[in-house]
């Protein structure tokens, strides 16, 4: 990339150097110098709808808009001169003409951009007599409030939702004075109900519905911490008033999403003060739980581990990958250290988890953070649906595909959001993701001449055939090469990968075949976790063969699958829930249910009552995110700070306090004063945690693999193609929806909202095919059992594919799904048709 | 010494004839300053709808913080006051409350004024947090104008 030219211009008699094209008000800012704004947005193209930014340039003799003038060499600006605060009186009469003065009463007032201006620039007084135009205050659907009195027609909404988020739901009707905001139909908001509309408008005229009139800002205690759903790790600002979370909201110049919050971020505050938190320790007394003591629950827990040992039987855990990283490395200190046991895994939604060595090769590669897509030529993005799992991600990607027509490969089994728009869509058959992976591979190594991997992969690949790859993928051999052709258009390139290239069954081998594509295009590789923590728990060595910081473990343990099926047939003694519901999560549900029952002690470590909580034999509270400090690292290997935002519920503690409770009972000396001292723990003993505790956050950067240079070429096995869907039936396959994440999620009322309960679904052409209507409820029959759900035309489904998202008790995907592969043929049939007014 | 005996009776007899300045309290009871600040009521207008509005400005400018509000949105059957919001709580702890009158300042909606009342003793600090049934003045009171604006008679609270 060429430098860009720098240019010098003066701006109140202070000179600045900024690089061509950069905006006034950019450059002002870099001075320390606040032009006001309310239309011009860091995310958005300039727009010059508001004029409230007007200052003067010498020699043009009118005011121009500072947020649309660029910088120009020589060019002198004055910000404060009376041309501009004349101007910028002006304009703030004219946008106060038809806004009410009904600050107090308004949820923006207190943190509003223009009561703020208004202080600072308007005259106090107005000139106008006339009538204030009128309407009615509108609900559009249960997020978003709209109160048109208020807006002053900046469109920052519109413009958000059509250009960052490409829902296209609000737009402007009418034209001059009459403009206003209404929603493309007039009628409910059509979106993915993230709720930036709210955050973006500088008035009040977008509210929210959930947190109306709950609190002032003022009120609020707001913590900064980091959300707890998905990798992206966004920072935002949890507000607490009595002791009740009613607001999440980010901060426009904090995080790695700057102002960006997703659905489920933005209202998956309420769990946390939920009450249906499990508040006591409880023991299994006479065939029930029963509230205990924390000495005996503990007490209990320790003899247990003690008589497992000594019966020569294994202890395990599994973990969720929510917990912080201190959790994580004192539960695999715990069972390494004090129970002498290798058995520990925190992946149970993966079917083929990747192997320690794989797993190393991945952390190899350089971290790229989410900022670096603005400035991407081009980029893959293979088996994970960027906007629904990983919203931050997805919106970044629009973003750069909207304004600058970033080249973008999605490979999907949907037509997912992504694939709509970019360049280029491998939209492969369900389970054929591996052969997608190798058809793509071959395209890429026989474009690129370079010597290194690419010639062993060449060579590697020349012997596969296209007839195979073709039938095997669903796609066609044209189809492969314009992908490539698309990905070595752009000069910086990454390839992203998520969920379902993790949950294949052939994970390992999609891997390495994503690894081979990274190192033949020479781009950079970005796994893009499930979990909050899941790469904290990948560094912490929360992994049957690798100990923290990516050491090899000298005897590895069993996984996931493995701990279950040996608990099944009565080898473990222990079998440690750390936040994790195998039940829930596991893909083979009747194996799990075997394995809690068979093994001698279970203990579950909790935020809720859950299905695998309620067959333990001793259940702990947990605390969660919000109520706990402690460090979480994203998908970019970033480590964040949690900070506690709410008072601890009931007697719960948190995770490390427990594990170092229990190793004291077993005898061991640990005693750490707080957390500092476990921090201080962790980062001599993971040199790649050198930053925890010291500068974590934001602005930390991301770790990298000390001496590690990139992996060779891996070799790529063959996978088997997947049959066709059977007749009569449709292809469906599990994963997050939008609206939720994890089973955590079905505690948020705001989110029950959105997606009430289990739900397929579909396509239009699918459900015409099945005779189903939306609304209605359907018995979906699968390999794993029988479930019922409501059918959905759209959403996240792609033709000839259903998506049924996995978030609710009773309803889990494991109940309906096979154990085998992460799609099934589901056999559906309607059991009563949705009532239509 | 005794001069100074007598002198002082004297004073004491004297004053035997003077009128006293204590009062048989609670059997009497001593005029209010006009702009005496005592106990808070929350006003309403003329239809009996309340003037608060819920937007908690009285809470923010309270020096001890001893006002508690919630707010709730009024809805088609059930309107509580002008306007979209209403307090759905209004609490004043009169144990710390210093009576200086800044929430009436702050008001925007002139609902809530300090009037004459300073009998506050209880049994029990509990009953010191006023809820908004007891601050929230009845019929009896009369509806309209806050008095202190509009210039009217103050009602008498004693």
């Amino acid at each position: 990339m060429t430098e860009p030219k720098m240019v010098t211009c003066t701006i109140d008699g202070r000179t600045v150097t900024a690089p061509e094209g950069t905006l006034l008000t950019d450059a002002a800012k870099m001075l320390g110098i606040q032009i006001p704004i309310f239309c011009s947005h860091h995310r958005l193209k300039p727009l010059g709808a508001c004029r409230i930014c007007l200052i003067e340039k010498e020699k043009t003799g009118k005011p121009v808009i500072a947020c649309a003038e660029m910088v120009a060499e020589g060019a002198v600006f004055h910000t404060q001169s009376e041309m501009a605060l004349k101007a910028r009186k002006g304009i703030m009469e004219y946008l106060l003409v038809n806004h009410p003065l009904d600050c107090p009463i308004c949820d923006e007032g207190g943190e509003c951009d223009l009561q703020d201006t208004s202080y600072e620039h308007g005259i106090g007084s107005s000139r106008f007599v006339e009538m204030k135009r009128s309407f009615d205050i509108v609900d559009l659907g249960p997020i978003v409030v709209l109160d048109r009195n208020r807006c002053i027609v900046c469109a920052r909404c519109v413009r958000y939702c059509n250009d960052i988020m490409g829902d296209s739901a609000l737009t402007i009707e009418e034209r001059g004075f009459h403009s206003q905001i209404n929603t493309r139909d007039g009628g409910e908001l059509e979106c993915q109900q993230c709720g930036n509309c709210i955050e973006v408008c500088p008035v009040g005229a977008l509210t929210s519905r959930p947190y109306r009139f709950k609190a002032r800002p003022w009120d609020l205690k707001q913590t900064e911490t980091v959300c707890n759903f998905c990798s992206n790790g966004c920072t935002f600002h949890l507000g607490r008033r009595e002791g009740t979370l009613v607001r999440a909201r980010a901060k426009k110049s904090h995080g790695v999403n700057r102002d960006f919050l997703c659905a489920r971020g933005r209202y998956g505050y309420e769990f946390p003060t939920s009450p249906e938190r499990l508040h006591f320790p409880r023991i299994r007394q006479g065939g029930s739980l029963q509230r205990a003591e924390w000495s005996d629950a503990l007490g209990q827990a320790v003899r247990a581990i003690q008589a497992a040992r000594s019966a020569g039987k294994a202890v395990t855990a599994l973990a969720s990958a929510r917990l912080s990283n201190e959790d994580l490395y004192l539960l695999q200190r715990l069972v390494r250290e004090v129970a002498a046991s290798p058995h520990l895994d925190h992946r149970l939604e993966q079917r083929a988890p990747l192997p320690g060595p794989l797993l190393k090769s991945l952390a190899a590669f350089p971290a790229l953070p989410v900022s670096a897509i603005a400035t991407l030529g081009s980029a893959l993005v293979f088996g994970e649906d960027v906007n629904e799992e990983q919203p931050l991600y997805g919106t970044s990607l629009l973003r750069e595909v909207h304004y600058r027509r970033m080249p973008v490969v999605v490979a999907h089994s949907r037509r997912v959001r992504l694939m709509q728009e970019a360049a280029s869509g491998l939209p492969y058959r369900p389970g054929s993701e591996l052969a997608a992976a190798r058809g793509l591979l071959k395209s890429l190594a026989a474009h690129q001449g370079a010597a290194g991997p690419a010639e062993e992969v060449r060579k590697m690949t020349a012997g596969w055939s296209w007839e195979a790859l073709a039938s095997g993928s669903g796609l066609t051999e044209a189809q492969f090469e314009k992908a490539a052709a698309t990905l070595y258009s752009g000069g910086s390139r990454a390839i992203y990968f998520g969920s379902q290239a993790l949950r294949a069954a052939e994970a390992p081998d999609l891997v390495r075949a994503l690894i081979d594509m990274a190192l033949v295009s020479g781009a950079s590789l970005v796994p893009l976790w499930d979990r909050s923590n899941s790469q904290g728990a990948l560094d912490m060595g929360v992994l049957p063969d690798l100990l923290p910081g990516y050491e090899a473990a000298p005897a590895p343990g069993w996984n996931t699958a493995e701990i279950l099926r040996r608990s099944a047939s009565g080898e473990v003694g222990v079998l440690i829930l750390a936040g994790a519901d195998p039940l829930a999560h596991f893909p083979d549900r009747k194996l799990a249910e075997n394995a809690l029952r068979k093994a001698d002690f279970v203990l579950s470590l909790d935020l809720f009552e859950t299905d695998a909580s309620e067959m333990a034999h001793v259940s702990l509270p947990l605390r969660s995110y919000a109520e706990s400090d402690g460090s979480v690292t994203n998908s970019e290997r970033r480590v964040q700070a949690l900070r506690s935002a709410a008072n601890p519920v009931g007697e719960s503690e948190a995770g490390w306090r427990i594990f170092e409770r229990l190793a004291t009972g077993l005898g061991s000396a640990w005693n750490y004063a707080d957390l500092l001292a476990l921090q201080e723990e962790i980062r001599a003993r993971v040199p790649l945690y050198k930053v925890l505790g010291r500068r974590m956050g934001p602005a930390a950067t991301s770790w990298a693999l000390p001496g590690a240079s990139l992996p060779g070429a891996q070799p790529v096995g063959e996978g088997k193609a997947p049959a066709a869907a059977a007749a009569g039936t449709l292809r469906v396959e599990s994963g997050n929806s939008i609206f939720h994440h994890g089973m955590l999620s079905q505690h948020n009322k705001v989110q029950l909202k959105l997606l009430p309960g289990p739900t397929l679904f579909l396509a239009a052409e699918d459900a015409a095919r099945l005779r189903l209507a939306e609304g209605d409820l359907a018995l979906l029959e699968g390999p794993g059992g029988k479930v019922e759900a409501r059918v959905k035309i759209g959403g996240p489904s792609g033709p000839g594919v259903g998506f049924y998202p996995d978030h609710f008790a009773g309803a889990e995907a494991n109940r309906l799904f096979g154990p085998e592969s992460p799609f099934a043929d589901i056999k559906i049939s309607t059991l009563s048709a949705a009532v239509h007014s | 010494m005794v001069q100074e005996l007598l002198k002082g009776l004297g004073i004491t007899f004297r004053r035997m004839f003077n009128k006293p300045v204590t009062l048989k309290y609670p059997d009497e009871k001593m005029p209010m300053f006009p702009r005496f600040r005592g106990r808070h009521h929350l006003q309403r207008y003329d239809n009996g709808l309340e003037r608060c509005v819920g937007c908690k400005l009285c809470a923010a400018a309270c020096p001890a913080d001893a006002i508690y509000i919630e707010s709730d949105e009024n809805r088609p059957g059930h309107r509580v006051s002008p306007g979209e919001r209403y307090a759905s709580t209004y609490e004043i702890n009169m144990l710390r409350c210093i009576f200086c009158g800044y929430c009436e300042e702050a008001c925007p909606e002139d609902a809530i004024v300090l009037g004459k009342d300073y009998e506050f003793a209880t049994y029990n600090r509990e009953a010191m947090i006023y809820t908004k049934e007891q601050l929230l003045d009845g019929p009896e009171k009369g509806f309209g104008e806050p008095y202190i604006r509009s210039g009217a008679k103050p009602p008498s609270y004693a």
